[in-house]
């Protein structure tokens, strides 16, 4: 596999001669060829993902190996679901996975800015300038950059709606549920201001937020729900009942079903009046369990779902609708935490435990159909905690998935914004304006770090390009009529795409939080800088 | 394989636009079509005029002959029927041997070629040559060819890898070459090849088959291209700018193909290509039902890998069968599939409709208009059509009446294989839906179709199909020796066993005294037989199980005077259950530890019957106490048209249910369609940007379901919908109480091939099925529209599993 590499990296570069296989490690150009060719590989990764930036960007369909489709707009799914085989490229889609990490939104912009700067690196390795005074290089420019971007930024109080709603709206343009926005963007603000605090807390935690997905009915019908829904339905086989007002809940992590006994135990049976014996423990074991719940007020059960006995039999569902109590099973072992933060309610592992003080309180539990697909709701809950539940809907699965992904990608810049609580404009405008400040900065300055500045702030115009281009304008005159107006003082002047012109962003209403442009070049400047570092690749076993 | 050599489908398949080239076998008597005439190296034609007696000297006898010919005592003879001879005179044979490309004969009525619409240039020279097939098929020796008929195979499993859209299975000439047989031009794996189903999209999309595969085609550097070529001037200025810019971001293009296999463990096609494949799916998943549209649509036979048949006209039901691989025409038939589930009906027009808008906007998208305006046009168009619809179109039931509901009923059946007895199967409809109608706790009325039980019985004709009140089993009772009709019976619906009981594993029976032995049998019998005293005791006497029933406890009931059914059915169980007020019992027992059976439990009916249909006996509940349920009890020749006619019965039965519920309908007949087209074209003329013309086309699209019905109807579709449209522009462009406005109501009526007021006709459709077509239509396309680029991994190697045997 080494010689593999080593003997493919030449062929990759036209400039290098092809020789013999052993030649290549005495060649003193060995590791420039391997920089060139990860350079390569980053940058094809870069422009894979390109036309789905912004917000006349495309959607790329992935077939998969299993053959499943994905169609999608975000960087980093598109990314992860590409089985990207070289090395250096994976790094790309590592850096993109970091970013939705990081800040949620901007997972394209952050792979298409790290293959600009490659391709501003490349042309700094030919010039004859060392990788690691590039690395540095950029590094100093990107500390610069940010800079940069945090003096144009507007400090934003989490008080003022308006303002996060604007932020939403901006990342959900981009998406297929754009056309949604005026739905989608009150849905992610009011949900993230439910869960948080907004003068302590410095963070979201996403996990509060509960996104249930149904197909069927359009995307308009998407709503956050008062209190909690669950994706798991009311069992009726035994005729239970689905709608239980004033309920009382709980959440057992035990079975209501006859235990098994061990396969080395045996329960022997020599006389005829055991077997009435063995039926009657039965019911009464089930029966003894269901009383107890009944009488510490419980009307809806919430069972955890269980790998090792069945969770309910008939019998106990029998017995569990006689007594009105709402079933409902297959609870996931990861969704106790979120039920019992909204509900109120303590999970229960065993019946003995099984107290009033236990339990959440409803005003109504209700199984109801709509659009094809049933979904159990627990509405007026008291002691509620901070939690948010969304039902989102959509024509197909694809539709649904997309519009999961993109409504995750809007929570993300409303948690950037409480994270920290800043926002730049959008629309390429900050990208200009750190190009034409680097350039400035590159002139007070001496050597390869002048270069590198300057370098670095060509590199940086990318996103406004691809912008222009994906809108099917023409770059080079919105580019330069950019540069103008910023030249000018106009700082917040970006490209509007429905109009096709140059406008204030601002008063387009076209913002994003700091945090997302800010993480994007830190992101992206470090790939770089750890991409100029290798001069070898070897495999290893 | 059979060959449908019937005339409908020969006649079918020279139409263009259809989806199969077909070709018959040439066997004698069918005129042979001019693509197999085109190699004489393996065919020669025969002398002039003696086609029929010369053929067997062909080499039919010999043993590869997949097809050979029938014989009877005089030795190899044909006799076709005159009328097929015709074609082959002598002045057909030449000529299509000097212009093989010539239709000749096959020339379809002609009708005016109009522009911009494909579907309605059939006949034309110039797209004739289009649906040509390409040169590499007719190095295939006739008798070689596959044979393509218009069967559809579906689901077969066994097709080649390379045909993305649908599997035949017809015999793959690429892996098995004649003698002498060249192959075609080696094509490199992971291509969109042509897929091998043969499929000929309609207009002007094909892509170019068997082109060397594209990794990596960069739309941006076709761009740049283009800008070069454009705009030399603003390049120069833009190259000065600094290369950065755009000159390295294109210099990541240059190195590309080959290696970007590397970073992308699959194919990968882009831009302008990969929508051109989009498009081109669709419009083939299109095609493939567009023929069975509207009152005078043709059904599809579909025909599966282990041969079972299905007859049918309705598109979600095709859609279902086929194997469709490609992505793209996947989202079709999810589209088809979901209009079923949520609107019944329309399966076939919603996809038509999202196959039409595709096409158009790609040909916007070609004349460079982005896509992303296309989409918001389209948006736009969409959402002003269902204002439209709703606020213009649309008719409330109160004021139409009882006779509305059955024209809806006989809009949908018309076009089904039930349309010969459209009124009565429509009455029929409206009845047993009306007779389930229930009142949920919000107060809103509401027409259960699963209420309706549909019961399919071999033997007599349609006609003599039949509907009733009360909820039909399609069981007999379990003993002969109970009573065949019993009055006023209090029913009990069981979830259980009534056998003898057994213990549960891991409890063992250990007897040390044989004489424990009887005991412990006896024991195992009575304690189902107290079950059966308990039920009996609570004054049951009709039991419905969904399990068994053990003789012995079978003579306790019967004896008892009780009637018993075993094996229902669960649905049926839970449906029994509810209408009679009983509840399914799965337990006997009770809160006190022992086994009771609640009086709350127990339903009631007037009557439970045990009828004699055709050969089975059916038991019947008349009567039920809660809630009414239909049966309707469809008669059929033969399997295959029953499972057609439920399906078109429950089409039916869903219209009804949707305008019962919604209380709107629109005027069927393309009328809808005709309105909006003149509506949005007018409205697109009031915007000033260039989302207009995706207004236009997407008006120009809706005309495409009025055309297929005239054109499926064989009637002169520009006529009638010139005048259709003239209609519609008077209504819409008369004062508001004129009587010209009622002119909206025209459509056309395919059976004169004339325009009428569709409302006077009773051809009526559910308001809300129209507008969710269009809005599901519209967010498929966009869907679709938005992909740019299509990344197609290579399949997962199968994990080796760590702990088999090697």
């Amino acid at each position: 596999m080494a010689a593999v590499a080593a003997s493919g990296a030449p062929k990759m570069s036209a400039s290098a001669a092809p020789k013999k296989k052993n030649d290549t490690f005495n060649q003193m150009d060995k590791p420039t060829q391997v920089r060139l060719s990860n350079i390569t590989a980053a940058k094809a990764v870069a422009d894979a993902i390109r036309t789905s930036l912004g917000p006349r960007g495309m959607d790329k369909m992935i077939e998969t190996g299993k053959k499943e489709v994905v169609i999608s707009n975000d960087g980093a799914t598109i990314l992860k679901h590409m089985s990207v085989l070289h090395p250096a490229a994976r790094m790309l889609v590592d850096l993109s996975a970091a970013q939705d990490v990081e800040a949620g939104d901007g997972t394209t912009s952050v792979v298409v800015l790290a293959g600009s700067l490659l391709s501003a690196a490349e042309k700094l390795l030919k010039k004859g300038i060392h990788p690691t005074q590039i690395a540095e290089g950029f590094q100093h420019a990107a500390i610069e950059a940010v800079k940069i971007l945090e003096e144009i930024s507007i400090p934003i109080n989490l008080d003022d709606r308006e303002f996060l709603l604007k932020s939403a709206t901006t990342s959900l343009s981009s998406k297929v549920v754009s056309q949604y926005s005026s739905i989608l963007a009150p849905i992610v603000v009011d949900s993230v201001l439910r869960v948080v605090n907004p003068a302590v807390d410095t963070n979201v935690d996403l996990n509060d937020i509960r996104i249930v997905k149904k197909v069927g009915g359009t995307i308009d019908d998407s709503e956050l729900v008062p209190g909690l829904v669950l994706n798991q339905n009311a069992i009726t086989s035994a005729g239970g009942p689905t709608r239980i007002e004033k309920a009382k809940i709980g959440l057992i992590q035990f079975q209501l079903s006859p235990p098994k006994p061990d396969m080395d135990n045996q329960v022997v049976v020599n006389d005829y009046r055991q077997m009435d014996r063995i039926l009657k423990e039965e019911r009464n074991y089930l029966l003894n369990l269901v009383k107890k719940i009944k009488k510490a007020g419980c009307t809806v059960l919430l069972i955890q779902k269980s790998i090792l006995r069945d969770a309910v039999n008939s019998l106990s569902l029998h017995f569990l609708s006689k007594l009105k109590i709402m079933a409902i099973k297959e609870i996931e072992r990861d969704e106790i935490e979120f039920i019992c933060k909204a509900t109120g309610c303590k999970p229960i592992a065993d019946i003995d435990s099984f107290t009033e003080d236990k339990l959440g309180y409803a005003d109504l539990v209700e199984e109801s159909e709509s659009n094809g697909s049933r979904i159990v709701q627990i509405s007026g809950i008291k002691n509620a905690g901070k939690t948010a539940s969304i039902i989102m809907r959509g024509a197909n699965q694809y539709v649904l998935d997309e519009a999961d992904r993109s409504i995750h990608d809007a929570l993300c810049v409303i948690r950037c914004l409480v994270k920290k609580r800043a926002l730049v404009v959008g629309g390429g405008a900050p990208e200009i304006e750190i190009s034409q400040r680097l350039s400035q900065l590159a002139k007070t300055q001496t050597g390869f770090q002048s270069i590198c500045f300057q370098a670095f702030a060509e590199a940086v115009e990318v996103i406004p390009t691809t912008l222009a281009e994906n809108s099917g304008l023409s770059p080079i005159s919105i580019v330069t009529e950019l540069r103008n107006r910023h030249a000018n003082g106009e700082k917040a002047a970006g490209i509007n795409v429905r109009k096709g012109t140059i406008s204030d962003m601002l008063r387009e209403n076209v913002i994003q939080p700091l945090l997302v442009s800010t993480s994007a070049i830190e992101l992206s400047t470090e790939t770089v800088r750890m991409l100029m570092k290798i001069d070898d690749i070897l495999a290893a076993r | 394989m059979t060959q449908f050599d019937n005339e409908d489908s020969q006649s079918r398949s020279r139409e263009p636009g259809f989806i199969f080239v077909s070709h018959g076998n040439p066997e004698p008597g069918f005129h042979v079509p001019p693509q197999a005439l085109q190699e004489p190296s393996y065919y020669t034609p025969p002398p002039n005029g003696q086609y029929a007696e010369d053929y067997p000297s062909q080499p039919y006898t010999q043993g590869t002959n997949a097809y050979p010919p029938q014989q009877n005592n005089q030795g190899y003879d044909y006799n076709p029927p005159a009328q097929e001879i015709q074609p082959v005179d002598s002045a057909y044979n030449t000529r299509t041997h000097q212009e093989p490309q010539d239709p000749g004969h096959y020339k379809p009525q002609q009708i005016e070629p109009v522009p911009e619409d494909a579907s309605v240039k059939y006949g034309t020279d110039a797209n004739k040559q289009r649906y040509s097939l390409p040169p590499a098929y007719n190095t295939v020796p006739p008798t070689q060819q596959p044979q393509y008929t218009n069967v559809y195979y579906a689901n077969t499993a066994s097709g080649p890898q390379n045909n993305h859209l649908f599997s035949t299975s017809a015999p793959t000439y690429h892996t098995n070459p004649p003698n002498g047989y060249v192959p075609p031009p080696a094509v490199p794996p992971q291509t969109f090849q042509q897929p091998k189903g043969y499929i000929y999209a309609q207009g002007p999309y094909q892509q170019p088959y068997g082109q060397p595969p594209i990794f990596i085609q960069h739309t941006e550097d076709n761009k740049y291209k283009r800008l070069v070529k454009e705009n030399p001037k603003e390049v120069g200025v833009f190259a000065a700018l600094g290369a950065c810019l755009f000159g390295t971001m294109s210099g990541i293009f240059d190195t590309n193909n080959q290696d970007s296999a590397l970073f992308i463990g699959g194919s990968r096609v882009s831009g302008q290509e990969v929508r051109a494949q989009n498009v081109m799916a669709a419009l083939s998943i299109a095609n493939v039902i567009k023929t069975s549209l509207g009152p005078v649509g043709l059904d599809k036979m579909l025909v599966d890998d282990v041969g079972d048949v299905t007859i049918s006209n309705d598109g979600a039901t095709i859609l279902q069968l086929l194997e469709v691989e490609h992505p793209a025409g996947k989202i079709l038939v999810k589209l088809a599939q979901q209009q079923d589930t949520e609107v019944g009906d329309g399966t076939t027009s919603v996809v038509i409709i999202a196959a039409e808008l595709l096409r158009r906007a790609n040909e916007l998208i070609k004349n460079h208009i982005h896509p992303a305006t296309v989409i918001t046009g389209y948006r736009l168009a969409c959402k002003e059509a269902c204002k439209f619809i709703a606020d213009q179109m649309a008719l409330k039931v109160d004021k139409l009446g009882q006779e509305a509901l059955i024209s809806v009923a006989m809009t949908t059946i018309s076009s089904k294989i039930l349309g010969a007895y459209g009124t009565f199967f429509a009455e029929m409809a409206v009845n047993s839906l009306s007779a389930v109608k229930s009142v949920d706790f919000r107060g809103k009325a509401r027409y259960p179709v699963k209420a309706v039980n549909i019961m399919k019985v071999k033997g007599a004709s349609a006609r003599e199909s039949s509907y009733f009140t009360g909820y039909a089993l399609y069981r007999p009772l379990t003993s002969a020796a109970m009573k065949r009709s019993l009055k006023n019976p209090k029913i009990a619906v069981i979830d259980f066993d009534i056998t003898k009981t057994r213990m549960k594993m891991g409890i063992n029976i250990v007897i040390d005294n044989p004489d424990n032995l009887e005991a412990i049998r006896k024991r195992e019998a009575d304690i189902s037989s107290e079950r059966v005293r308990i039920i009996l005791d609570a004054g049951v006497t009709a039991v419905f199980s969904t399990r068994g029933i053990d003789d012995m406890y079978v003579k306790m009931f019967a004896e008892a005077g009780a009637v018993t059914v075993t094996r229902v059915p669960k649905e049926d169980a839970r449906r029994i259950a509810k209408g009679t007020g009983a509840s399914l019992i799965t337990t006997l027992a009770n809160l006190d530890g022992g086994e009771s059976l609640d009086a709350s439990s127990i339903g009631s009916a007037e009557l439970v019957e045990q009828v004699r249909l055709s050969d089975d006996d059916v038991v019947v509940i008349r009567g039920a106490k809660e809630q009414q349920a239909s049966t309707v009890i469809l008669r059929g020749a033969n399997d295959y048209m029953l499972d057609e006619m439920e399906r078109s019965f429950h089409d039916s039965l869903c219209a009804v249910k949707r305008v019962l519920e919604s209380g709107a309908v629109v005027p069927g007949g393309g009328s809808v369609e005709t309105a909006l087209d003149v509506y949005l074209e007018s409205f697109a003329t009031t915007l000033g940007s260039r989302e207009q013309l995706a207004i236009v086309e997407f008006a120009n699209a809706l005309l495409s379901i009025p055309k297929q019905l005239s054109v499926n109807a064989a009637k002169d579709s520009i006529e009638l919908i010139s005048k259709l449209r003239a209609y519609h522009t008077a209504a819409q462009t008369a004062a508001a109480d004129s009587p010209r406005s009622a002119l909206k109501n025209y459509g056309l009526d395919l059976h004169e091939g004339k325009i009428r007021d569709n409302v006077k006709a009773g051809v009526l459709e559910p308001a809300m099925s129209k507008i969710k077509m269009l809005k599901s239509a519209t967010e498929a396309a966009i869907n679709i529209l938005r992909i740019d680029d299509m990344i197609k991994l290579l399949p997962e190697p199968e994990k080796e599993d760590p702990h088999a045997h090697m």
